[in-house]
C-alpha cells in the first residue's frame, strides 16, 4: 500500500469513520485504520437510539439541541441505518409530576416535537406498558444501527478515494521535533507492523482515545464508563420507550428489527475492554425495567453485553450520568505544544456527525484546505442492502439474510469472520441467535470461497462461541432451553467440537 | 381415571419406561405437554461415546468401559441403573425395534462411528439397521447434497471425512427442481421424496453422475414412512449402498423413531394424552396419590396411579425450568442442586457444561432424593432421562441411552412397586 497519506484516523467507529467520510469529500486523503472490524467498539456496543435529544432537555440543553438538529439530518441522509420507529416517554404515577413540565419546556426550548396522548390510547397500540402510565408524549427517537452506519460511512469515503483497514492496530506515532509525522501499525492477521506516514493524525478511539493518545505520550483525561445492556427476542414496543423522569439505570427500550435492546447502567471503569455484563447488573436492570414493562422478567433474553462511554473530563469534573455528553476537540498543541495530532472524545453516537466536522474542520485549515462540510447534504448507502431475493435463496429465516447479502458482505475481503458478516448482515442476531445460521453459512461459505476444511470450521466454531460469550450472562428460562438445543445440534448431533480447527488466534 | 403406571413425558425416557411397564401387564398411561426430543435427534442411541469425557479417542468398547464409569462416578444414572439393566434394556430394544417395524441393530462391546452433517465421525451403539454401513469399505465414498436442503453441505462434509479417513470423498450437488416457494427442510423433503416422481427424478440425476457401485452419503430424508421402498428403490436401482446422514432439526431419523415406537406402544395398549402440562400433584406421606391437567376449557382432569414414572426430559424437555439462581423441578417441585457457575467459558469445553449436570437425584431405586438429607422424597415416583442428575449427554453421547436405560428401569419399578428382586 501507499505508506503516505494527508490525514490518518484512529477508530473505526461512528466517529471515525464520519471523520473519513468528511475528509474526503473535501478531497484529502485519508487513512483510517481499525485494531478489530468497525463498529467493534462503543458504536456497535450501546444502545442503538437515534436521540430526539428529549433525554437531555433538562439538565444539558445545548446536548439537546445538537441531538435534534442531527435526528433529522440522519433521518435524510441515511434512511438504509435508520428505523424510523419514533419514541414516547411515559410517566407513572410513581414519578414526579414537576418534572414533567420542565421536560415539556426543555423539549419546547430545544425545538424538539412533542405530541401528547391519552394512556387508554397508548395502551391500545402498546399493550406490553404498565397500565400505572400517567403521561405520556410522542417524540421523533428512531432505531439506528451503528454497524451498518460505520459501514456505510467508509464505503462513501471509499468511492472518493478514501482508504479503510480493519484489524489493523495503531501501536506508536512516529514523532519528529514535537510532531507527530507517522503512525505505527501492526497487522492483526499477519503480525505485520508497518509505518504510514502522514501530516495529521486524528484520534477517534473513543474511549480507548486516552490509551492511543498515551502512544503519542500525551496525558488526556478520558474516563470510560461502562453500561451494560441486554437484548430480548422479541419487539416489546413499537417505539422507543424512554421513561419520563431524569435520566436513570434501566429506563430506555429500543426496538430493533425483530429484538429490543434494553438498558442501561453507568459505571466508571479503568479498562475500555471491560465489556462483560454480570448477573447482578443484568437483575438489576431487569428490576428497573419491571417498572415500565411488568411482565418483563418473563420475557426471553437472548443476551447480554456491555459497552464502554468515552466521557470526557477536562480536569477531573463529574463522572457516570452526572459528567456532560458533550464532546470535545483537543488540540494537541495547545495542551502540550505537540503537533499534528487532535483527539475527538466524548459524546453520543447521534452527533458523530457533527463531532467528524468539528475535527475535520479543524484539520483542513491546518492543512490549507477551504472546502466546507457537506456531509449533511450527501446520502449514505448500506454495503449490504437488504435485497429481495428469491424463495430458496435465505439461509437465516430470523433475519432474512439471502445467499447474495453473504457474497456482498466479504466482497474484497481476505480474511473475515462469521462476526464480520454478522455486522453487515444481522446473520445470527435474531432469536435463534445463529443456531440455524452458523451451520448454513459455513458450509456455503465453504464452498463459494474454496475454503479449506480446518478454516471453515474454526469460522464456525468461533461464530458459536462468540453468540455463547453474549449469552452466558442471561442463561436461564428458554434461553437456557435454547441453549441446550444448540448444544445439542453442535456437539450431540454434529460432534463439532471434535474435528480439527485451525487455531490463528485473533 | 385409575392407572397402574402413570408415564409423565413423551420422549424415548418415557416410551422406554412405558414398553418396561406394559410388558409386565400394567395398565399404562403417558401424558405429556409435548412430543419430547427425538424429533430433534438423530435417532441414534449412543450409550457413551468419550470417557472420560475430555477424552479424545472415543469409547471403543461401552460395555467395559462402563464397569469403571460406575465405580467412578456413582452419581452417573448409568451407575444408578446397573449394567444389568443397561444390558437388558437394550436387548429388549433390539427385539422391540423389530416388532416396531423399525429394526435396530448394534452391539454393546463395540460402538460404530457414524459420519455426522458436518463431516466429524460420531460413535454410537445403537442404529437403524438401514444405516448398517460401514465407512470404512473399499467402494468410493460419494456425499450428495441436495439443493433444496439449506441444512446440508456435501464439500464440507467430504473434506472433514477425508481429513479423518485419510482417502478420497467425493461431494456432488444434485437439484429436485421441486416448484418450490419456501426453503425446504428435511421433513419436508422426506415427505417429497415418497412420490415416485420425484423419486425417480433424484435416482436418474444419480445415475447421470456416475455414482453406481459407491457408498452414497445422503441427508437423512428418504421418506418418512415409507423410507424402506425409497432406499431400496435408489440402492437397486444404482446397485449401490445408501447411508443417511441425520440432518439438524427437524431430524427425519428421530422421527420415524418415536412414530415407531408411540405406535407400537398404542399397539400393546398403552394411553397418552399429548398437549397439557402436569398442573398439580397431590402427595400423602411420602407418596404421590394424583396428578392432573387442565384439558382444552380449561377443564380439570385429575389422574391416580399406584406409581408414576417421572421423564420429563430435563432444560431442554422442560421438566426443569432453570432461574437466575434457582433450578426449578416442574412436576413435583423436587429440590435441584444448582451449580455454582451456570457455564463455562468456553461452548466447545468437554468439560461439559455445568448447568447440564444438573438434575433430580435419585437412589438405586430411581427414587428421588434429598442429597443433603439422604431421604427418600417419594416413594412411588421413579424418575428417568435427562431429568436426571450427574452428566451431560452432548459432550459424552449418551443421551438416549440414558433414556432408554433410565426410562427401562423407571418402568419396571414402577410395575413392581419399587422392588426388583434378583
Ligand atoms: C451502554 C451505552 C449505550 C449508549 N447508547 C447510545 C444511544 O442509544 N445513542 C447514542 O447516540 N449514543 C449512545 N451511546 C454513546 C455512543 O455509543 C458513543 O458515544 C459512540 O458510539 C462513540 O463512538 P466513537 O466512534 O467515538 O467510539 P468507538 O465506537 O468506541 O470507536 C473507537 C474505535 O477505536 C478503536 N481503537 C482503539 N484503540 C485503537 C488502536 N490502538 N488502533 C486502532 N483502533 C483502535 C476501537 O477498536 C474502536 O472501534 C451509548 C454508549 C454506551 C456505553
Ligand atoms: C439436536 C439434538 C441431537 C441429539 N442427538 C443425539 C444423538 O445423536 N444420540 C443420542 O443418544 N442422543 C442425542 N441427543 C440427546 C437425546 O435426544 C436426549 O438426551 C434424550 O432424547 C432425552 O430424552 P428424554 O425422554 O429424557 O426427554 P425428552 O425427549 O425431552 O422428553 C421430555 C418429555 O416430557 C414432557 N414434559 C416436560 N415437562 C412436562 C410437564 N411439566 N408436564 C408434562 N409433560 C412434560 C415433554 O413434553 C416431553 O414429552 C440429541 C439431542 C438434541 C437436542
Amino acid at each position: 500500500m501507499n505508506n503516505k497519506v494527508q490525514v490518518v484516523v484512529i477508530g473505526g467507529g461512528a466517529t471515525g469513520t464520519g471523520i473519513l467520510r468528511d475528509l474526503a469529500l473535501r478531497g484529502i486523503d485519508c487513512l483510517l485504520v481499525e485494531q478489530n472490524d468497525l463498529a467493534t467498539g462503543t458504536s456497535g456496543r450501546f444502545h442503538g437510539l437515534l436521540h430526539s435529544g428529549a433525554r437531555y432537555v433538562v439538565k444539558d440543553l445545548h446536548s439537546a439541541e445538537e441531538c435534534i438538529q442531527e435526528n433529522k439530518i440522519l433521518k435524510q441522509i441515511a434512511p438504509d441505518c435508520i428505523e424510523d420507529t419514533g419514541g414516547m416517554f411515559i410517566a407513572t404515577k410513581n414519578d414526579d409530576p414537576g418534572y414533567i413540565d420542565k421536560w415539556l419546556a426543555g423539549c419546547a426550548q430545544a425545538g424538539i416535537e412533542t405530541k401528547e396522548i391519552s394512556p387508554t390510547e397508548l395502551l391500545k397500540e402498546e399493550p406490553a406498558l404498565t397500565p400505572d402510565v400517567v403521561k405520556a408524549y410522542f417524540v421523533p427517537d428512531a432505531a439506528v444501527d451503528g454497524f451498518t452506519l460505520a459501514a456505510a460511512n467508509v464505503l462513501s469515503a471509499q468511492k472518493l478515494g478514501a482508504m479503510a483497514r480493519n484489524y489493523t492496530k495503531v501501536i506508536g506515532f512516529k514523532l519528529e521535533k514535537n510532531k507527530v509525522c507517522g503512525v505505527y501499525l501492526k497487522d492483526k492477521y499477519t503480525g505485520k507492523e508497518e509505518l504510514v506516514e502522514c501530516q495529521y493524525v486524528i484520534n477517534a478511539g473513543g474511549a480507548w482515545a486516552g490509551q492511543i493518545a498515551g502512544l503519542a505520550g500525551q496525558n488526556i483525561n478520558v474516563n470510560p464508563d461502562k453500561g451494560v445492556l441486554v437484548i430480548f427476542n422479541h419487539r416489546i414496543t413499537n417505539r422507543v420507550l424512554n421513561h419520563l423522569r431524569p435520566p436513570g439505570d434501566g429506563d430506555i427500550f429500543v426496538p430493533h428489527g425483530s429484538v429490543t435492546v434494553f438498558g442501561t447502567t453507568s459505571k466508571v471503569t479503568n479498562n475500555p475492554d471491560d465489556t462483560e455484563a454480570t448477573l447482578e447488573e443484568v437483575l438489576e436492570l431487569l428490576a428497573e425495567g419491571s417498572n415500565l414493562i411488568p411482565d418483563l422478567k418473563n420475557m426471553r433474553l437472548i443476551r447480554a453485553f456491555a459497552g464502554v462511554r468515552p466521557l470526557y473530563q477536562p480536569d477531573g469534573g463529574q463522572l457516570g450520568r452526572e459528567a456532560t455528553r458533550d464532546f470535545t476537540l483537543i488540540d494537541h498543541s495547545q495542551l502540550t505544544g505537540l503537533e499534528g495530532l487532535v483527539s475527538v472524545v466524548g459524546g453520543k453516537l447521534t452527533t458523530y456527525r457533527l463531532m467528524a466536522k468539528a475535527a475535520v474542520d479543524f484539520v483542513a485549515e491546518k492543512l490549507g484546505v477551504d472546502k466546507p462540510c457537506i456531509t449533511h447534504q450527501e446520502m449514505i448507502y448500506a454495503p449490504v442492502p437488504k435485497n429481495g431475493a428469491k424463495p430458496g435463496e435465505y439461509l437465516c429465516q430470523c433475519e432474512m439474510v439471502s445467499k447474495k447479502m453473504l457474497d456482498q458482505s466479504i466482497e474484497g475481503k481476505g480474511h473475515f469472520s462469521l462476526s464480520d458478516v454478522r455486522r453487515l448482515t444481522r446473520l445470527g442476531m435474531g432469536p435463534c441467535q445463529g443456531t440455524f445460521c452458523t451451520f448454513r453459512a459455513t458450509g456455503y461459505y465453504h464452498q463459494s470461497r474454496n475454503l479449506k476444511v480446518t478454516e471453515a470450521n474454526k469460522l464456525l466454531k468461533d461464530h458459536i462461541e462468540e453468540r455463547w460469550k453474549g449469552s452466558k450472562p442471561v442463561l436461564w428460562g428458554q434461553q437456557a432451553q435454547e441453549t441446550q438445543l444448540t448444544r445439542g445440534i453442535y456437539l450431540g448431533l454434529l460432534n463439532l467440537e471434535r474435528l480439527e480447527s485451525d487455531n490463528n488466534e485473533l | 381415571m385409575n392407572y397402574d403406571v402413570v408415564v409423565i413425558g413423551a420422549g424415548l425416557a418415557g416410551f422406554s419406561a412405558a414398553l418396561a411397564a406394559v410388558k409386565e401387564g400394567k395398565q399404562v398411561l403417558v401424558i405429556a405437554k409435548g412430543m419430547g426430543n427425538l424429533y430433534s435427534s438423530s435417532g441414534y442411541i449412543d450409550l457413551l461415546g468419550y470417557y472420560p469425557t475430555t477424552s479424545k479417542k472415543p469409547v471403543v468398547n461401552p460395555q467395559k468401559i462402563l464397569d469403571s464409569l460406575i465405580v467412578e462416578n456413582p452419581n452417573h444414572p448409568y451407575a444408578k441403573v446397573g449394567k444389568d439393566i443397561i444390558i437388558k434394556a437394550f436387548n429388549d430394544f433390539l427385539l422391540v425395534s423389530e416388532e416396531m417395524g423399525l429394526p435396530y441393530t448394534g452391539s454393546l462391546n463395540a460402538n460404530m462411528m457414524m459420519p455426522t452433517a458436518a463431516g466429524a465421525l460420531v460413535p454410537t451403539t445403537l442404529y437403524p439397521k438401514s444405516t448398517d454401513k460401514k465407512i470404512t469399505v473399499d467402494r468410493e465414498i460419494v456425499v450428495v447434497g441436495i439443493k433444496e436442503l439449506v441444512d446440508f453441505y456435501p464439500a464440507y462434509v467430504a473434506q472433514n471425512l477425508e481429513l479423518q479417513l485419510g482417502r478420497k470423498v467425493k461431494p456432488l450437488w444434485i437439484d429436485l427442481q421441486l416448484n418450490i416457494s419456501r426453503e425446504l427442510n428435511s421433513y419436508d423433503l422426506a415427505l417429497a421424496l415418497e412420490k415416485p416422481q420425484v423419486r425417480n427424478g433424484l435416482i436418474d440425476q444419480l445415475i447421470n453422475l456416475n455414482v453406481r457401485d459407491s457408498l452414497i452419503l445422503i441427508p437423512a430424508v428418504l421418506g418418512v414412512t415409507r423410507w424402506q421402498e425409497v432406499i431400496s428403490n435408489i440402492e437397486q436401482s444404482l446397485n449401490c449402498e445408501l447411508l443417511e446422514i441425520p440432518t439438524l432439526p427437524p431430524s427425519v431419523m428421530g422421527y420415524r423413531l418415536a412414530e415407531s415406537f408411540k405406535l407400537y406402544l398404542k399397539n400393546k395398549g398403552v394411553e397418552f394424552i399429548i398437549g397439557y402440562p402436569v398442573a398439580y400433584a397431590k402427595f400423602l406421606d411420602g407418596y404421590c396419590e394424583e396428578i392432573s391437567i387442565y384439558t382444552a376449557n380449561d377443564r380439570l382432569k385429575k389422574i391416580k396411579a399406584q406409581n408414576f414414572c417421572l421423564a420429563t426430559g430435563g432444560i431442554l424437555g422442560e421438566g426443569l425450568q432453570v432461574l437466575p439462581r434457582e433450578i426449578k423441578e416442574d412436576v413435583f417441585g423436587l429440590p435441584i442442586q444448582v451449580p455454582r457457575e451456570y457455564s463455562l467459558h468456553d461452548f466447545f469445553s468437554l468439560e461439559g457444561q455445568p448447568l447440564s449436570y444438573a438434575g433430580v437425584n435419585v437412589n438405586d431405586r430411581l427414587q428421588p432424593f434429598d442429597p443433603q438429607t439422604k431421604e427418600t422424597l417419594l416413594k412411588n415416583v421413579f424418575v428417568a432421562g435427562a431429568t436426571l442428575a450427574g452428566y451431560d449427554p452432548f459432550v459424552e453421547k449418551s443421551g438416549n441411552g440414558v433414556a432408554l436405560t433410565s426410562g427401562y428401569k423407571a418402568g419396571l419399578l414402577a410395575a413392581k412397586g419399587g422392588i426388583l428382586n434378583e
